[in-house]
Order: C-alpha cells, then structure tokens, then sequence
C-alpha cells in the first residue's frame, strides 16, 4: 500500500517474529511473498536520513551510516563497525523493525 | 579533509600517442601522480579473488605536482559573440516561447547581454519569485503573473528608449490544454536607460565576466531580438504566430533551434548573420510549443522540435587545463592503464586504455573495453541519492568517500540514468569530467568488475590486447579484424549502430566472439558526431527504467530512433543468441547443463568437465549467473541452429521486481519448461567460419578466479578462447544436428 505522498507503508505486527528470523537466516535470496512486502517497505524509505554501509577497508570492513537529513547528501558514520555484510543486514533490520513497530526485536 | 580528481582527454590511446591529465586538487598544496598498468581489480580476499595488483610505469610524469583547485562550469547557455548590432540594443524587443521548468530557484536569465560584473547589459529573466521581468543591469521590471511552470508561454519586453518606457507581455500558448492562460501585460514608464553593452549575447544564461551564472531551466524557442519596440496587437500576432516562420521584418536576430539539430550550432535567420553555438550540451530534439503529436521523428517535422532545454546542471567538458600528458612509449604493452593520484588521505584513478600502434596487433585476441556502458553510467548518481536502489539491489547500498564526491561536487554532473535538477532525465553523459565510477576500486561492477578478465588472462599467461568501444565506433570493423577473437566486458549494454555494424561484419567474415557478460546489446546509443567523449541514450518506449518523454523519440545526435535493440527492431538476441531478461543483484546462482551441452558441437567447451552444474560458486554473491541475466527465445532472433548449453536455476524474487514485462512471469506451461527467469549459455556457429559463445550473465567474471582459478568456470572459458583463436573454421551444422 501506498499513503498519500506515494510511500509504500505497511503496519508491521510485532508479533511477526517468523518473518524476523526467516531474515536473520537468510538475509540475502529468497524470501517468503510477507517478508518481501516488509523489506519493500523498509528499503523505499526517502533517501535523505536511510541508512547505508560506509566501505571503511576495502570489502572486508563495514561501517553503519545514515544519510544526512538534507542534501547535498553527506555521510553520517555511526557504527557499529562490520566484518560480514549479513551481519550488517541483520542489524539494519532490527533498527529498522524498531522504528516501524516501537519495539526491539527479541531475537538476536 | 584533501580531495583530488581528475580525467583524461582520452579512454583509448596507441603506443607512440600521447594522452592529457587533467587534475583538481582541493585541500592540499600537492599531489602524488603515478602512471600504474592494471592487473586486477582491488575486490575481495584470496584464495576466491585476486589481490589488487598494479605494475608502475616508468614516467616523467611520476612524482609530486602543485596542486590547484579548478571549478567545473555546469549548466548550458547558448552563446552568440559580441556583435554591434546587439552592444548597441536600446530601442528594441526581446522575445521567445518559454517553458520553465523550475520558476522561482533564483533569478533565471532567459536571453540577453546581462553581466553582473559591471551591472550592465539588457535582458529577459525570470526572476526569484517566477515573474517575467525586464532586466537592464541591475533594475528589474517584472511583470506581475508568475510564470507557470511547464506550460509554454510567449513572454517579450517591447522598450522604447526614447521615452524611457517599456511593455512586458505574456501569453500562454497551450495547445492541448484547457487551462491555458490568456494575455496579461503591464507598461512601464520610466525605465533605466538600456545600455547592452559590447558583451557576447547569451540564452539560458547570464554572465558574470568570462563565467555563466543564473543559468535558466527548461525549454526555449524561437528567441527573438527586434529593432522596435512593438505594442501589444503586433506582441498578440507573434505569440499566435508560434515559432515558425521566416524572419521577422524587423528582426536583428531570430534564432531558429530547429535548424542544425545534431549540432551545437545556433543558427540566425536574420540577414545579420549572428549565428552561436550552445555550450554544455543543452538538449536538443525536444517539443516545441506547437508539437502536435502526429509523428515522433524529428527529422520528418523539425519545426515542431524547435525548442532547446536548458539545464543548470549540464555539464560536457570541465575545461580544466592539461596538468601533464604522457607519451605512450614503444614496449608498453596494450592493456589497462591509469594515473594513480594522491594527496592526503584522497585517491583518485583515471584509467585509460593503451592498444599497439597502427598494424602492429600481434596476439590473436583482444578484450573489447565497454567503453560507451562507462560513458551512459558517468556519475551513476542514482546509486547514492535514488530512492529504488536498495529496493531492487535486494541489500543495503555500500558506498566510499569516492561515491560522494558527487555530492560534495555536484557540478560533476549525471549519468544517463538520473534526472536533472528539474527532474528531466539526463539523455548525455561525457567523459570530459571527473567520473566517480571509472576506477579499479570501490564497487564491483562495470570496469572494477572488468579487470577480473584481466587478472584472469594475466594468471592464464594469455597473450590479449584491449580495443575500446570509442575505437570500434570510429574504426568500424577493421578496429577488431587483425584479431581472431574478441571478447566483452561484463556488462556491454550500450551499442552504436556503427558498433553492432562493425561486429556483424567481424562475425560474417568468421570472426569469433564471447559475450562474457550480461545485458549487452541492450540500449542503442550514439556517440556525438564531432564532440569526443559524450554519448546520448534515450530512453524511449518499453524498460523497466525511467523513460524520457515518449515522443522525443530519436537521438539529437544522429536522428536515429532511440531505444533498446529490442524495440528498435535489432535484437541483442541477434548478434549473441541471448537477450536480456532482469536483474538482481542480492545473489547469484550456477547454471545446470542441458542435454545439448553433450552435442559432438560442444564437446571443445566442456572439455574436462564433468560437472553437471556449472558456476554455482563465485566471488559475486554466491555464483557466475545473475546481477543481470540474459536467455535464449528464438521468438526474439536467438539463431535456431544455437546450441541452449545451460541455463541458470533458482534466482530469488529480487530477480521478479526488475522483469520489464508481465508476460515474462506467466507461469510454467508444462513441468519441464525452464524458468523463464534465468541465464542461458548459448553457442552457434556462423556462416563464415566464425562462432558465437555467450554466458548471459554479468556475474561470469567473478566466477574466474575462485579456488585460484581451479573452477570449471576458467575452465570452460578458457576451453573456448583456446578453440577461438584456432583458425581451424567452424562449419555450419547440418539440418536437425
């Protein structure tokens, strides 16, 4: 669903926690037809303040980042810092899921 | 915190030619440049991937050079030389058919002599809030309706010097829609008194010395400069008059955009002569205020083409001085090269490409750099800014310092998949600016990506020579016909019709050839007749990505009709047996062999393999199928004789959001249909002798090297490169073989 200034929206249930771990075990491939709804949603977010990987050592070192609110763009490094890309997938989703929920996830 | 950038004057250049640098450098009094040959590019760990390496050449140019900021000149006006019979405008009329697209971003200039240095000059502006205004140096005189934006409309100022006063009119000029405003105007009594000045004239633009500022967005027409002032019937006449025509009796220039439509030429009708030319690349070919949607060929009504869109963030040649050239001396071998530069913690490539001197060509194979896909993904700012990327990447986007130059440095510019800053889609894209995108770093893809051919061929002992795109372009075939074999790049999408000519012909006069890559052949693309560096892409008809205006159909450049091949009548599936189908970048797959891949016509190919499934490893998210993939459908010109040798299995739904037709998700008619998603192997032979090898897949390449190129993958390729350059020709099968 779209709202009114064309963001694709969803109301995400808490409870979904099947759609959580299915991620956390495979955050990169094929996924159930209810997760690709929520990730669509979770990755069209406006660009200004969407979080992103700084490459901070060449494909082998990670850093969370935001863009900046306004643009120009500019990098906001805020960490933590990643050695495995699924790592940093994972805990982009969990900010995530918080900001669309208002609660933490419960599984690691 | 330093930031150094730099580009070439050239992407290809021969032994004994010479080749020109030009670099900016922000934040540091000096700067390190080296000249390094590429072996590989700097991707991920060993044993899976090469590690980055790079030979340094021996140069003068290596070492320390004074560092120096150098601005880049974005946005596109339209220049007419300082002339006597514009310098000394005073009585006069100022006219044109406009189309703004961002009225209210600051003072616009629309035409005239305006200079902020020394406040001089007369003009026409659109000023800060949307308003036709009369300028004459620093005074505005506005009229007050607001300008709409992207509805056309007359606008003119008539100025009596005489009397000191003046008449500002506007008409909106709509021709298919209902809410077209009628006339308003407003006079003026005591005006400034005009001096012009003896200044160059300028539309789109106003000057500030040497400099272009208030650079105006959207489309003119027909400007005007008359030598009276004209009250408001004769004003009414010329806006329903429209753009065409001959010359005003009155005119002292009247600028006719529809003649010379491929060029930067501005030409005059008046008997004055006072001919321009456009600078950065406005875009030209574009609707006109009387367009009437009976055709979409601009060469067939150019008087309905006769408008020129401006844009403030154009930009064809940064014009930065030469900071050094290197002369390519004998005994470099052809290959891929780049000045490395470095100041403080900023590292900037500018690659470039050597290929032997004229006739000199001795390995049997050359490596076909996809030059004109680097040119149309020049500054890909979507990457960074585009709302869809992560969505249709499938992961979160990584980015490095390099990635936001573009945002630190706009007036870098765009490639051909992100809007102007009107949110018009970018149809050029030059390689005479710094290109974030062009380098052995960063990510994956396009010619980082391309350098996994070069560490394979170098490991393999491989004697190859690289030829670009450009030279193809400007060479035709004969830029390939000394080699026995060429092969691609990952990814070469965008084709010139001189390009497809010119592989047809190698393949006709048994040439042979592997598509390494995917989605090739895809878009049709020209190269600007006369100006290096710059390539248009027009995004016409069916594709899954932003689509220019339908109707602006066919290319400025050379008139052709734009689009894919696909639409344009010549499929990719002619010329590689494969034609794209989607893409998705979170995983790649392997492809499983079909029966015909143990056809007697195969048996060289998979000589040594034994494996059923091929490629299901990789370095590029998990295997040699995906990013963008291609497969085999006679219905869209695959050859019938080609052998379908393997097909990949398994993408993930990210691959179904990219597909650009519904029709290619209908579901499987029978159990042992393949999936309509997915990448083919292909290979056929050809009436001349020659061959055709195709994998249909981009991600090939990062399959090369895994296990220290112990994989069936290198084994494969490197199967086929050797039977390639054998010249032992390949017989056409017999019917049903």
């Amino acid at each position: 669903m779209r709202d009114r200034e064309g963001n694709l929206t969803i109301k995400v249930d808490p409870a979904w926690i099947d759609l959580a771990r299915e991620f956390r075990n495979k955050p990169f491939g094929g996924h159930t037809p209810a997760l690709q709804e929520l990730l669509a949603v979770m990755r069209t977010t406006p660009i200004e303040g969407r979080y992103f990987l700084f490459l901070s050592k060449p494909h082998t070192e990670w850093t969370l980042a935001k863009m900046s609110d306004t643009r120009p763009l500019k990098p906001i490094l805020i960490g933590p810092t990643f050695t495995s890309l699924e790592e940093a997938e994972w805990h982009v989703f969990k900010l995530r899921w918080e900001a669309l929920t208002g609660q933490k996830l419960a599984i690691n | 915190m330093a930031a150094v950038m730099g580009y070439a004057d050239l992407r290809s250049v021969r032994v004994g030619e010479r080749i020109q640098f030009k670099v900016s450098c922000d934040g540091a009094p000096k700067y390190k440049a080296t000249i390094v040959r590429l072996l590989s590019p700097q991707s991920f760990a060993p044993p899976h991937a090469p590690e980055f390496k790079f030979d340094v050449m021996s140069s003068t140019v290596n070492g320390e050079h004074a560092g120096k900021h150098h601005p880049i000149p974005a946005g596109s006006y339209a220049e007419i030389p300082a002339n006597p019979k514009l310098s000394s405008l005073a009585t006069c009329t100022l006219a044109a058919f406009v189309w703004p697209t961002l009225p209210g971003k600051g003072e616009q200039a629309i035409l005239g002599t305006l200079d902020a240095n020394g406040a001089g000059g007369i003009g026409l502006v659109i000023d800060a809030d949307s308003r036709l205004a009369l300028a004459i140096g620093d005074k505005r005189y506005p009229l007050p309706r607001k300008l709409r934006a992207k509805r056309w409309a007359f606008v003119a100022a008539s100025v009596d010097a005489a009397a000191g006063t003046a008449l500002l009119y506007t008409r909106e000029v709509e021709l298919f829609q209902f809410d077209a405003l009628g006339a308003a105007e407003t006079r003026i009594d005591k005006i400034a008194k005009p001096d012009a000045g003896n200044r160059p004239f300028r539309i789109g633009a106003a000057a500030e010395g040497t400099r272009a500022i208030r650079h105006y967005n959207g489309k003119i027409e027909r400007p005007r400069v008359l030598a009276r002032a004209l009250g408001t019937p004769e004003l009414e006449r010329l806006a329903l008059a429209g753009p065409t025509g001959p010359a005003h009796v009155d005119a002292v220039a009247d600028w006719d955009f529809a003649r010379d439509i491929g060029s930067e030429t501005v030409s005059d009708l008046s008997p004055n002569g006072l001919w321009g030319r456009t600078i950065n690349l406005p875009t030209r070919a574009v609707f006109g205020s009387n367009w009437k949607a009976e055709r979409h060929d601009w060469r067939a009504i150019p008087e309905q083409y006769g408008a020129i869109h401006f844009h403030d963030d154009d930009i064809y040649d940064a014009l930065w001085p030469t900071a050094f050239e290197v002369e390519i001396p004998d005994g470099w071998k052809s290959g891929t090269y780049a000045c490395r530069l470095e100041a403080g913690d900023s590292e900037y490539w500018v690659p470039f490409f050597v290929r032997p001197k004229k006739g000199a060509a001795k390995a049997r194979c050359a490596f076909l750099v996809p030059t004109c896909t680097y040119a149309a993904y020049s500054n890909f700012r979507s990457r960074v800014e585009g709302r869809w990327s992560e969505l249709y990447h499938g992961r979160v986007t990584v980015l490095d310092r390099t990635d936001f130059l573009m945002e630190e440095y706009p007036d870098l510019g765009s490639s051909t998949y992100d809007p102007h800053s009107d949110g018009s889609l970018t149809l050029y894209s030059s390689m005479l600016r710094p290109v974030t995108n062009f380098r052995p770093t960063g990510r994956v893809y396009k010619f980082c990506q391309d350098l996994f051919f070069i560490a394979w061929l170098e490991q393999a002992g491989i004697d190859y020579e690289v030829v670009t795109d450009d030279d193809l372009h400007s060479e035709g075939v004969s830029a390939i016909s000394d080699y026995a074999c060429i092969f691609t790049g990952s990814h070469p999408e965008y084709y010139t019709t001189e390009m497809k000519d010119a592989v047809e012909t190698f393949l006709r006069d048994g040439g042979r050839f592997m598509y390494l890559g995917g989605n090739g052949f895809y878009w049709r693309t020209a190269y600007h007749p006369t100006l290096p560096g710059v390539v248009e892409v027009r995004r016409a008809g069916q594709g899954f990505l932003a689509s220019n205006v339908e109707g602006e159909s066919n290319m400025s450049f050379t008139g052709e009709v734009a689009g894919t091949w696909l639409r344009v009548g010549r499929p990719p599936n002619l010329i590689c047996g494969v034609g794209m189908v989607t893409q998705g970048f979170d995983a790649c797959t392997g492809y499983r062999r079909s029966k015909a891949s143990h056809n007697a016509r195969a048996a060289f190919i998979f000589d040594g393999v034994k494996d059923e499934v091929v490629g299901d490893f990789g370095v590029l998210v998990g295997g040699a199928a995906g990013y963008e993939i291609d497969r085999y459908d006679v219905n869209l010109g695959s050859p019938r004789h080609a052998l379908l040798l393997a097909s990949s299995f398994n993408h993930t739904n990210v691959y179904d959001i990219s597909v650009p037709s519904f029709t290619d998700l209908v579901p499987k008619q029978k159990e042992d249909d393949l999936d309509p998603v997915r990448a083919d192997i292909v290979f056929f032979e050809t009436p001349g002798g020659g061959a055709v090898f195709s994998v249909g897949s981009i991600a090939w390449s990062g399959s090369l090297s895994w296990n220290n190129y112990d994989n069936n993958i290198e084994r494969i390729t490197r199967n086929v490169l050797k039977r390639f350059i054998d010249p032992t020709p390949f017989k056409m099968p017999e019917a049903g073989a």
